[in-house]
C-alpha cells in the first residue's frame, strides 16, 4: 500500500485516509505477528466484516494469541453493528482471548498499534464496520511518530478506564 | 543483513481531545477577529448552544447564529453535511429536518458561504485559517451536535496546526466537495422534491 502525506523522513509521519484506506491499514497492522499491543476503540464493531481473506472477529482472535488485544465499542441501540447483534462472534472473540470493554457513551473511533518502537495511531469517523470502511464517506488521520501516539494514548486511557468489560 | 529503520522520533504536533475541548476550540476559532476561512465538513449539525445539552430555542444564542456573525464579518464559510433523507443507519425525524433545513437556509443566504448537502458523508472535519496565515485542523468523531461537543458522548479528536498536515487534510475535503455525491442547498431541495418517498417530509423544508 502507498501511503502519501506529511513526511519528515523515510516515512509518512501524518496522513490522511478514508475507510477503504484504512481497511488497508487494519488488515496490515493486525497481520503483524509480532505486534504487542492493538487497541481498537470503535462505536460500531462488526466482527463479520471481511476484507481480503479474513474477517475482522477472525483477525482479532489469531493476533490474540500472541498479543494484547484490547476491543472497547458499546451496546448502545443506535449501531446495528456490536455485541448484541454479533453475540457469537464476540463470544468466540473473548475465548480468543481478545480483551473486549463496553462503554456506555462511546462514539470514538481510534485505533492504537505498537511493536517495539514503532507505533500506529488513527483517529477519525471510520467505524470498524462495512459502512465505515467501505460505503460511507469517511475521513481519518493518522501517523507513525512516537510523540503524537503518546497523545492519543492518553485520550484513549480514560476512554478504557471509564469502559467496563463485556 | 538487515536495515533497522530508526524509529521516528519528533516532538508531537498535534493534540488528541474530546468533545467538551473541541467545543472550546472551536468557539474561539468562531470569535477571533484574525479568522479569514472556515471549512466544516460533518455527518451531522443541530443549531446547538456551545455550553449547554440543549438545541437553540431562539435564532441569536445558537451555532448558526454564531456562524452567521462569522460569515457577516467576513469570514469566507463552507459547510458540508449529510442529506438526512438518505440517511437510513440513523433517519432524522421530520420535525428535526425542519430546525435542520432552517439552519441551512439562513447560512446559505449570506453571500459568500457555501453550503452542501453529501448524500454518503460520515466525516468529521473543521478547517480553520487565520488572516496571520496560521491554520488549524481538527478530524475525529465528534459530530456538531451537543452530544459530539461535549454534552453526552465519549469521543476523539486530533486538533492541529502544523501547514503541511492541514494541507493533506484540506485536500481530503477537496475530493469530499468535488464528488459527485453532493449538492448546493437549493439544488438539494429541488431533487428531494421530486422524489415521492420524500413527500412526508416536504412540508418541513420551509
Amino acid at each position: 500500500m502507498t501511503m502519501v502525506g506529511v513526511s519528515y523522513s523515510s516515512i509518512p509521519t501524518f496522513f490522511a485516509c478514508d475507510g477503504e484506506k484504512l481497511d488497508q491499514l487494519l488488515v496490515r497492522w493486525l497481520g503483524k505477528r509480532d505486534l504487542e499491543e492493538a487497541i481498537l476503540v470503535s462505536f460500531g464493531f462488526n466482527p463479520q466484516y471481511k476484507s481480503k481473506d479474513a474477517t475482522l472477529g477472525h483477525r482479532l482472535e489469531r493476533l490474540a494469541d500472541m498479543t494484547e488485544v484490547v476491543l472497547v465499542t458499546t451496546l448502545r441501540q443506535e449501531t446495528s453493528d456490536g455485541p448484541v447483534r454479533h453475540f457469537a462472534a464476540f463470544q468466540r472473540m473473548i475465548s480468543a482471548g481478545v480483551k473486549i470493554l463496553i462503554h456506555d457513551n462511546l462514539h470514538a473511533k481510534t485505533f492504537l498499534f505498537r511493536r517495539g518502537d514503532k507505533v500506529c495511531w488513527v483517529v477519525g469517523s471510520s467505524n470498524l464496520t462495512a459502512g465505515g470502511l467501505s460505503k460511507n464517506t469517511e475521513l481519518n488521520v493518522a501517523g507513525y511518530v512516537v510523540a503524537d501516539y503518546q497523545a492519543v494514548y492518553s485520550q484513549v486511557k480514560g476512554i478504557i478506564e471509564a469502559a467496563r468489560p463485556l | 543483513m538487515v536495515v533497522r529503520k530508526e524509529p521516528v522520533v519528533l516532538p508531537t504536533r498535534i493534540m488528541a481531545c474530546d468533545g467538551w475541548i473541541l467545543n472550546r476550540k472551536l468557539i474561539g476559532w468562531l470569535k477571533d477577529n484574525t479568522t479569514m476561512e472556515i471549512t466544516i465538513v460533518v455527518y451531522r449539525y443541530h443549531d446547538l448552544v456551545f455550553d449547554a445539552p440543549r438545541i437553540a430555542s431562539t435564532g441569536q444564542q445558537g451555532l448558526i447564529h454564531a456562524l452567521a456573525k462569522a460569515a457577516d464579518r467576513g469570514v469566507q464559510l463552507t459547510f458540508v453535511t449529510r442529506d438526512p433523507l438518505t440517511d437510513n443507519a440513523d433517519p432524522m425525524r421530520p420535525e428535526a429536518i425542519s430546525g435542520w433545513y432552517r439552519g441551512l437556509k439562513r447560512l446559505a443566504q449570506i453571500e459568500g458561504t457555501r453550503v452542501l448537502i453529501h448524500n454518503n458523508l460520515h466525516a468529521k472535519i473543521y478547517l480553520v485559517k487565520r488572516g496571520d496565515e496560521k491554520v488549524f485542523y481538527a478530524v475525529g468523531s465528534s459530530n456538531l451536535t451537543y452530544q459530539g461537543m461535549g454534552f453526552r458522548w465519549e469521543e476523539c479528536n486530533v486538533v492541529g496546526y502544523s501547514p503541511l498536515e492541514y494541507q493533506e487534510v484540506e485536500k481530503q475535503v477537496g475530493r469530499i466537495i468535488s464528488g459527485r455525491e453532493i449538492l448546493g442547498l437549493a439544488e438539494w431541495k429541488l431533487k428531494a422534491s421530486k422524489n415521492l418517498a420524500n413527500a412526508r417530509f416536504l412540508a418541513y423544508l420551509v
